[in-house]
């Protein structure tokens, strides 16, 4: 379930989200209609996430409200092992993009990490990443800010 | 009564006396008049004479003076015209000698007074231009100091928006897969430095 889980939540909103949604989901078990398992999963659960919680149901045969308890439980369980990458950047990611970062981190950093896009103007171009308390600026604004100016203006004036 | 007689007597008698020393006396200065008289008579008589005869003296020597005097005075003359040609001459050289120490005076007064005017002018001139030289100098120093503190700030503000425009140009004139393969990049730099 883990790797299914974490090809579908990728940033920190789609954790949030994920979580949100367990709640409403597990809040919804003993009800009925609107507010019910069946209804909150089809309409206020994001698609892909809803199918892996429907897959795990499936998995067990004649899955009563414990059982969905349970699953409930296991993916809020894995959801805490969620580590968080920060990436600050100049521009708004299109999805794309953060798919292909997010690809990137789980061949390289392994399956579990959850991206943290941050947009920041002045960073230009490249990306700040913090993570788990280690922190590096590899944006063009350090590269920029590493040029004396004063030099380059007073040898062009 | 003989007393008497005899006082009257000797009265009489001495009265007698008197008498006679009186016209004894009288007698003797009417000699001593008649003889002053004589002796004043002769004294002037003398007196006369002695002045009748200075007085001719007197007359022939004023005669010979007069003719001494006449010649004298000729000499006299001629020599007063000389001496008085010549104090005039020495009046005008000495008016002259004046004159020109005067003028020579007065040349080197002026001399003095141009020499004086022109140093105290070309003083007074060096004085001025030194001090506005000096004040030259100090606005120049202070046009100077304020060009450098202005070019500073120029430079410091130029500096700032040189580097927001480039960064702002930068950003803009990256694509989309440009700032992901920088990303990207960054994220293989952090490997790198055990960022992550």
């Amino acid at each position: 379930m883990s790797s299914e889980l974490w090809d579908v939540i990728k940033t920190k909103n789609d954790l949030e989200a994920a979580k949100e949604q367990l709640e409403l989901l597990e809040n919804g078990l003993y009800r009925r209609g609107a507010g019910g398992f069946e209804r909150v999963l089809e309409t206020r659960v994001r698609e892909e996430f809803a199918e892996i919680i429907k897959r795990n149901i499936k998995k067990v045969n004649n899955a009563g409200i414990n059982e969905r308890n349970i699953i409930i439980h296991e993916i809020k369980k894995e959801l805490t092992k969620a580590k968080m990458i920060s990436i600050t950047v100049g521009i708004d990611l299109p999805i794309s993009v953060i798919n292909m970062l997010h690809e990137w981190i789980m061949e390289r950093m392994g399956e579990g990490i959850v991206i943290n896009v941050i947009k920041e103007i002045d960073v230009i171009a490249g990306a700040k990443i913090e993570y788990e308390g280690r922190y590096g600026d590899y944006s063009w604004k350090k590269l920029l800010e590493a040029f004396n100016w004063r030099e380059i203006i007073g040898n062009r004036i | 009564m003989s007393l008497e007689i005899t006082a009257i007597f000797i009265l009489c008698t001495a009265l007698a006396v008197v008498l006679s020393a009186y016209d004894r006396k009288v007698r003797e200065l009417n000699k001593l008049k008649v003889r002053k008289q004589e002796i004043e008579d002769k004294a002037r008589q003398r007196a006369e004479n002695i002045i009748s005869e200075a007085r001719n003296r007197a007359l022939s020597i004023l005669e010979e003076v007069k003719l001494d005097a006449g010649k004298e005075e000729e000499g006299v003359r001629e020599k007063l015209d000389e001496v008085a040609r010549l104090q005039v001459i020495d009046y005008k050289n000495k008016l002259h000698n004046i004159s020109n120490y005067i003028e020579r005076r007065l040349n080197e007064e002026a001399d003095n007074f141009r020499i004086a005017l022109e140093t105290e002018t070309i003083g007074t001139q060096q004085a001025v231009a030194k001090k506005i030289n000096d004040k030259y100098a100090r606005l120049e120093q202070e046009l100077e100091e304020y060009k450098k503190h202005r070019w500073e700030e120029i430079e410091s503000k130029l500096a700032e928006i040189i580097k927001q425009v480039s960064q702002k140009v930068l950003g803009k004139s990256l694509g989309v897969q440009e700032h992901s393969d920088l990303i990207i990049q960054a994220l293989e730099e952090a490997k790198r430095k055990n960022v992550i």
